[in-house]
């Protein structure tokens, strides 16, 4: 084996077949079908429905990433600048909302904060809020707290001295220079608010979001506006990245306004400010995506569940498998590759922030007469490819250049020298990407809504369940869900 | 007029101890150098004076008053990094304004200061650029005029030279040295490079494990040093085993094969500690040269008498064999450490 690759590495002609085949899947499966229904001239009229549908998307995702943004970076502060011991354990809480399963979220946020729980909230405009800010949290929290990561502390250290107070200096000092990060992660929770289906659905009542009025007119039949809908949202979408994308590089912020006094007066306030950041995890985020845990119980007919999890957990792990294999060539490429690297980073991104169920819409029609597990398989995919490929390419880019070369001057083989040096370097990267795409095929609801006519996953499953108002049967499948993805995240976490 | 002070000052990170005990007491208008190598404290020592660390306990004072509570914003000091930490989304000229600015000073007026400020360091013709377009000297120059314009009088440099070429350091150093003597302020600088302190210090604090091993102008440390550390990390020195015997009321000292007599001193076993420069080659066959190099304006020799390692210092190269002569009044006698020698002189 060793020497077939040893052989196979050093002609150039089966390299270049091998990215000729990998770049081939990249667009025969993932971005032709994507965007396929890009392809057909759609005929069709812009009713008032969706108008409003639109307007209401836009509405909810402004709404909960502004939210996000309020309580999650003074949280992303918490976490990387205090050293409580405590923190460890909000360092986990932060991410439980991207471990539970968004259908799983919307029965529980649903049951929280409606009649069965708090009472507060009635189907329609705010419980869609509450739902999505509990989702798009962690994507604000994460990417800002990795920024102040990367940030040299000795900026905040100077502004510190040279008499900034502290809120002074934040604003000033940090938060112009992990702007691009907020507006990547703003971005990034605008577009998962934006295309979220299975879970919006539950909560929505009569209330229409663009995705929801899509998987209506699927269902109705009336394929001609799905269609119609289904581009205008991946248009939206991917305009929005390459504005944000724009945006995000372009530099210089002025100092602007000093308020010496106040901002010496809300400096003292720390506590004020910390408690608000707990709180709002605690209270809007933790407590309502675990509310399912109520309904838990004996008597749920667990046969229609077990079926489900079965056929979830076969195409998540094949799909997975599938996209390893040939998204880490991929990676590689896009990270060393000089002249399409930035144009195929850009495809990825777009399908990243792609609502999924226009992806749904499209791949049932491009496929057409194939299987139906084959087609929710291609599609999960297509969705699947960015999370494998954004950080094993960042990964890659990262390894040190000299490294390599320093294993191939002491005599390595190419192939040898990405089996002893480079894989192991991106290693964590390659894992931290699978598990990503595992949970995602496992926790996808809209494309697979759009997809599905009698195969259902578990998300599907609780979507139905809900509707069919069997809550013990929905909060069980809730629970599985969650089990496994708390355990795979504890078991990659530990190392 | 500032006058600084430490009381015993402690700091611990969890179980490693940063500071020790330490206290120390700096003048008014002194260009004070804190020496020693990595993880001795002298770094921590700095930032506690800047209100970076919070102390486990002491305290701080300067000019008589408790500073040790303050948060950094209220300090008023200058602090330099070996990293420039230059903001890099401002242009030099907004990160020399940066001080007063944030502290609620009208514009106009600390424009004016900031223009004064990079005239001092000679970069007020790149006043519009960014950092990033600055060589190293440069951001270090801007990062001491931001220091400056706050018009603290203390200035805290924290290995301000590390990361620049030797050239520029040489040039910087005797820079900064000017400008705190021109300005009467109180200078307090971070280094490990021995001969950096020498070139700049009034007053030179040589630290080790988290203590201060002595305090001392330049010269002092280096002809007088208190410990045997001391004297193994400024300047070169050999170290010899030696025995001190008394017959009736003088004292003999014995070290390398040879006997001086010394002033009064107690029986027993000492280290000898002699500079190259206080050896003296003379014609003999006593020593194998080892090796000899020269630095230009001297040679430095490696000898081999009786299987002991011996640096000289002579001006012209030397090979096969050679005499040496000691100049005995130069010998520095330390008591033996209890834990070895190599314990005593050890860097970390």
């Amino acid at each position: 084996m060793e020497n077939f690759l040893n052989r196979l590495a050093r002609k150039k002609e089966a390299v270049l077949l091998f990215q000729l085949v990998v770049v081939l899947f990249f667009f025969a499966f993932i971005l032709i079908p994507t965007f396929y229904i890009m392809l057909r001239t759609p005929s069709f009229s812009f009713s008032g429905e969706m108008q409003s549908a639109i307007f209401n998307s836009f509405a909810i995702a402004i709404t909960s990433t502004l939210l996000s943004i309020i309580a999650g970076v003074p949280m992303a502060w918490m976490l990387e600048r205090k050293k409580f011991p405590c923190m460890r354990i909000v360092d986990v809480l932060v991410d439980m909302p991207l471990i539970v399963p968004t259908s799983a979220l919307g029965f529980s946020v649903a049951m929280f904060w409606g009649a069965e729980g708090l009472g507060l909230l009635g189907k329609g405009f705010w419980l869609i809020v509450a739902l999505h800010t509990a989702f798009v949290y962690p994507y604000i929290v994460r990417t800002v707290a990795a920024a102040m990561r990367e940030l040299n502390v000795n900026y905040e250290i100077a502004g510190r001295s040279l008499g900034a107070y502290p809120l002074t200096m934040f604003r000033t000092i940090t938060l112009p220079l992990v702007r691009s990060s907020v507006i990547i992660g703003a971005l990034l929770a605008f577009t998962r608010s934006l295309g979220e289906t299975g879970a919006t659905m539950m909560v929505a009542g009569a209330f229409q979001t663009s995705p929801t009025l899509v998987l209506n007119f699927k269902d109705s039949g009336d394929m001609t506006s799905a269609v119609g809908l289904s581009v205008m949202l991946i248009i939206v979408s991917t305009v929005l990245l390459a504005l944000v994308k724009y945006a995000a590089r372009r530099s210089g912020v002025p100092i602007g306004k000093i308020y010496p006094g106040f901002e010496k007066y809300l400096s003292g306030k720390f506590v004020v400010r910390d408690i608000f950041a707990v709180g709002f995890l605690i209270l809007g985020i933790i407590i309502p995506s675990f509310f399912f845990i109520k309904y838990l119980g004996l008597g749920a007919d667990f046969n229609i569940v077990i079926e489900s999890v079965i056929i979830s957990f076969a195409i998540a792990a094949a799909v997975t498998a599938v996209n390893l294999l040939l998204g880490i060539p991929m990676a590689i490429m896009i990270a060393r590759g000089k002249r399409f690297g930035l144009v195929f980073d850009f495809l990825t991104d777009a399908i990243l922030v792609m609502p999924t169920v226009a992806l749904g819409v499209s791949l049932s029609l491009f496929w057409g007469k194939v299987d139906e597990v084959l087609i929710i398989a291609l599609a999960h995919l297509s969705f699947t490819y960015p999370f494998i490929i954004k950080p094993v390419a960042e990964a890659v880019a990262n390894v040190d250049v000299s490294l390599e070369e320093a294993a191939r001057s002491l005599g390595a083989k190419p192939i040898k020298v990405f089996r002893t040096i480079t894989l192991p370097l991106i290693w964590p990267s390659i894992a931290a990407g699978a598990l990503m795409a595992f949970m995602r095929s496992l926790s996808e609801t809209g494309a697979t809504l759009a997809i599905s006519k009698s195969v259902k996953t578990i998300p599907v499953l609780i979507v139905d369940l809900v509707k069919k108002d069997l809550l013990r049967e929905a909060a069980f499948a809730c629970a599985i869900l969650f089990i496994v993805s708390f355990a795979v995240i504890f078991i990659t976490r530990r190392k | 007029m500032p006058t600084i002070e430490f009381k015993s000052v402690t700091k611990k990170f969890g179980k490693v101890v940063g500071l020790e005990n330490a206290s120390l007491r700096i003048s008014d208008n002194e260009y004070a150098v804190l020496l020693g190598p990595s993880g001795c404290g002298k770094t921590t020592l700095l930032k506690s004076l800047a209100g970076i660390h919070a102390l486990t306990s002491g305290r701080i004072l300067v000019d008589g008053k408790d500073v040790t509570d303050l948060p950094p914003e209220e300090r008023f000091m200058g602090f330099v990094f070996q990293d420039y930490a230059l903001f890099p989304h401002m242009t030099v000229l907004q990160n020399a304004m940066y001080g007063p600015i944030v502290r609620g000073a009208p514009e106009e007026q600390t424009r004016k200061t900031a223009h004064e400020m990079l005239d001092l360091v000679r970069l007020s013709a790149r006043y519009d650029e960014i950092p990033e377009n600055l060589s190293g000297g440069m951001r270090q120059r801007v990062a001491v005029a931001r220091a400056l314009t706050t018009g603290s009088k203390i200035l805290l440099l924290d290995e301000p030279l590390s990361a620049l070429d030797a050239k520029v350091r040489k040039e910087l150093r005797s820079e900064m040295r000017r400008m705190v003597k021109e300005l009467g302020l109180t200078a307090i600088h971070v280094t490990h490079d021995q001969e950096e302190a020498m070139a700049i210090a009034d007053k030179i604090v040589v630290m080790r494990k988290g203590g201060i091993e002595q305090v001392g102008s330049p010269h002092e440390v280096y002809a007088n040093p208190q410990t045997l550390f001391v004297a193994g990390f400024i300047g070169e020195a050999n170290f010899f085993e030696a025995y001190v015997r008394r017959i009736g009321k003088k004292a003999y000292l014995s070290t390398l094969g040879r006997t001086f007599l010394v002033p009064e001193m107690e029986e027993g076993p000492y280290i000898a500690v002699i500079r190259p420069e206080h050896i003296r080659i003379k014609p003999g066959s006593e020593a194998k040269v080892v090796s000899s190099r020269s630095f230009g304006a001297y040679v430095m020799n490696e000898l081999d008498i009786r299987g002991q390692r011996v640096l000289v210092r002579s001006t012209e190269a030397l090979s096969g064999h050679v005499g040496i002569e000691i100049d005995e009044s130069k010998i520095m006698l330390f008591e033996t450490p209890e834990r070895g020698l190599d314990e005593a002189l050890e860097v970390d």
